[in-house]
């Protein structure tokens, strides 16, 4: 070994942690070069400084205070993952508290981002399934149909008369509104809404509804092979007495929209009973065979006490002459032609007392 | 340990125990308590390491608060870890193999806190009679005949704090806590042959250091 190799190996050397070959060379150096021997000697002293470095003490509370933060660490350790689900008492019910705050802010911000959104859309819908529904029958259609009246009352919906031709199916009308009196021009297609199954169920409800003093009921007949007596028993059997509203041809104009539903009273059973039966009469015995075909629109009604719409009638010697008290008019349309069957209506059953036709805008009694 | 964002040295402590050659260590019935949850036993190693362990943190720290830190986070992060301690080295070996580490990372946050600082407590204080610098009562030592010694002491001391942290602490641990080479290589997780190097460089500049401030040596 070198020199400068024995310089650097000394500090091994007093470690004693280099082979016994190494040993023997560094000794052997060490006899003749005193630069190595001086440099070994403050080497040793070095460490022997080093060493005679006096140790500090922990502080008295180092123990203490290590295993105190050790239970700590052991109490965690114990708890586990399950543990961590249960904070200490302390630190979770303001955990809750702000949880729930946070629910309750996030669920105001949801409800108000909803509502601008859902009510404009409110009213059309309602107003659309209104004017969808009208036209159907049956018992659980007309429920549906009442539903919808009282939405349109609320809403003061107007709805024009118009004839309405009769599906395959039965259909039904929504009622049509009475126009004021005093409208010469637009005569009243007053409306009757029967309403057996209501009036059934519905005593309560039913003691609150107004005699209306026209009423009138509509059979609109379509299909030319079909009987319209049929579909008048269909329609009677099915309970349902069906208001359609039929344009006032006296004035000759056309139907006027009606006023609002919501002023229009409710007939009475036994109006509507007769207006069956004199719908019925009217098929079965008045009505030309001819005319049982498509195209013929008809509706009966009663004669109102004060004959709104229909003041030409005081003229009538027919109707003048007649002493019956419960008068009933069936309203005929058949290829371009208008006509009004007038009935009266004594011991239970109807009588035809005469026939209108319309000629140069007036009512005319047939011959 | 968890606040300093410090690794606790688990791989470290395989490491360490691979190197070392099984050894008959005092400590394993304690230790074997410990790791079945008898936190007395682990309270009797806590007691019985932790004035060796405070001396190598402070060594190499060279603050004895932030020795007397490191000390507390190293035992807590033993505890936290001791199920991993297989005894394959030492139980002192492996937990002095944690105070290293720590001390590192302490060294390395006092470093950029300094760093960070317009001034240090320890700073010379400007006065009307001139500089004054603190002269804060030494811990080590307080009988006056021995003076002398206590002032060799601090040279020596400083000398140690004036090396850089990787032969510093091979200087520590082989010199002040008398470990083999072999163990130390396995603690910093370097060579034997680096580990000699290092120790001898470590001594030379400390001779050199001490010359200058003793005169003789």
């Amino acid at each position: 070994m070198e020199h400068n190799d024995i310089r650097h190996k000394l500090s091994e050397y007093i470690d004693g942690s280099i082979t016994a070959q190494e040993k023997t060379e560094i000794e052997e150096h060490l006899k003749t070069c005193e630069t190595c021997k001086d440099a070994l000697q403050e080497l040793r002293k070095t460490i022997e400084h080093v060493k005679a470095i006096d140790e500090v003490e922990p502080p008295s509370w180092m123990a203490q205070k290590i295993m105190a933060k050790v239970r700590v660490e052991a109490e965690e350790k114990k708890k586990g993952l399950f543990g961590r689900f249960f904070l200490p008492i302390s630190i979770k019910p303001p955990i809750q508290a702000v949880a729930v705050l946070f629910l309750a802010v996030t669920a105001f911000y949801i409800y108000r981002s909803i509502q601008p959104a859902s009510v404009p859309s409110e009213a059309p819908i309602q107003e659309f399934a209104a004017k969808k529904e009208a036209p159907s029958a049956g018992i659980a259609k007309d429920k549906m149909a009442k539903a919808d009246e009282s939405a349109y009352r609320s809403k003061k919906v107007r709805q024009t008369p118009e004839y309405k031709a009769l599906d395959m199916k039965l259909e039904y009308e929504k009622p049509a509104p009475p126009v004021p009196q005093e409208q010469p021009a637009a005569t009243v297609p007053a409306p009757a809404k029967r309403d057996f199954d209501m009036a059934e169920n519905n005593e309560a409800s039913r003691e609150k509804q107004l005699t209306t003093p026209k009423t009138k009921a509509a059979a609109p007949l379509q299909a030319g092979k079909t009987d319209p007596l049929d579909q008048l028993k269909q329609r009677s059997a099915a309970g349902l007495a069906a208001p359609a509203t039929m344009a006032e041809q006296a004035s000759g104009t056309a139907a006027t929209p009606g006023a609002d539903f919501a002023s229009v009273p409710r007939t009475e059973d036994k109006d509507a009973e007769e207006i069956l039966s004199v719908m019925e009469h009217f098929v079965r015995y008045d009505l030309q065979d001819a005319m049982k075909t498509k195209g013929l629109q008809y509706s009966a009604r009663r004669v109102p006490k004060d004959l709104a719409g229909l003041q030409w009638l005081r003229d009538s010697t027919a109707y003048r002459s007649s002493t019956c008290s419960r008068k009933y008019l069936v309203d005929v349309e058949f290829s371009g032609k208008s006509s009004k069957y007038l009935y009266c209506y004594e011991q239970n059953k109807p009588r035809l007392l005469t026939v209108y036709e319309l000629k140069a805008g007036t009512w005319v009694e047939r011959k | 340990v968890h606040k300093n964002g410090t690794n606790i040295p688990v791989t470290l402590s395989k490491d360490t125990e691979d190197i070392t050659t099984p050894a008959q260590d005092d400590d394993a019935g304690l230790v074997s308590s410990s790791q079945g949850g008898d936190l007395r036993a682990y309270e009797r190693l806590v007691i019985k390491h932790q004035k060796r362990m405070l001396n190598t943190a402070f060594r190499i720290i060279g603050d004895y608060d932030d020795a007397c830190e490191v000390v507390q986070d190293a035992f807590v992060a033993a505890y936290r870890n001791i199920r991993t301690f297989r005894g394959q080295a030492k139980f002192s070996t492996w937990l002095t193999s944690i105070i290293v580490n720590l001390s590192k990372n302490r060294l390395k946050q006092v470093r950029s806190r300094q760093g960070h600082e317009v001034f240090s407590l320890n700073d010379p204080v400007r006065t009307d009679d001139g500089e004054m610098t603190m002269d804060p009562p030494s811990r080590d030592l307080s009988v006056l005949d021995r003076m002398e010694k206590r002032d060799v002491q601090v040279r020596v001391q400083d000398c140690i704090n004036a090396l850089d942290q990787d032969f510093r602490e091979v200087l520590v641990l082989r010199d002040l806590q008398e470990f083999s080479y072999e163990e130390i290589g396995g603690m910093l997780k370097v060579r034997s042959g680096t580990v000699k190097s290092r120790l001898f460089r470590a001594r030379e500049m400390v001779k050199d250091c001490l010359k200058r401030f003793l005169g003789e040596l």
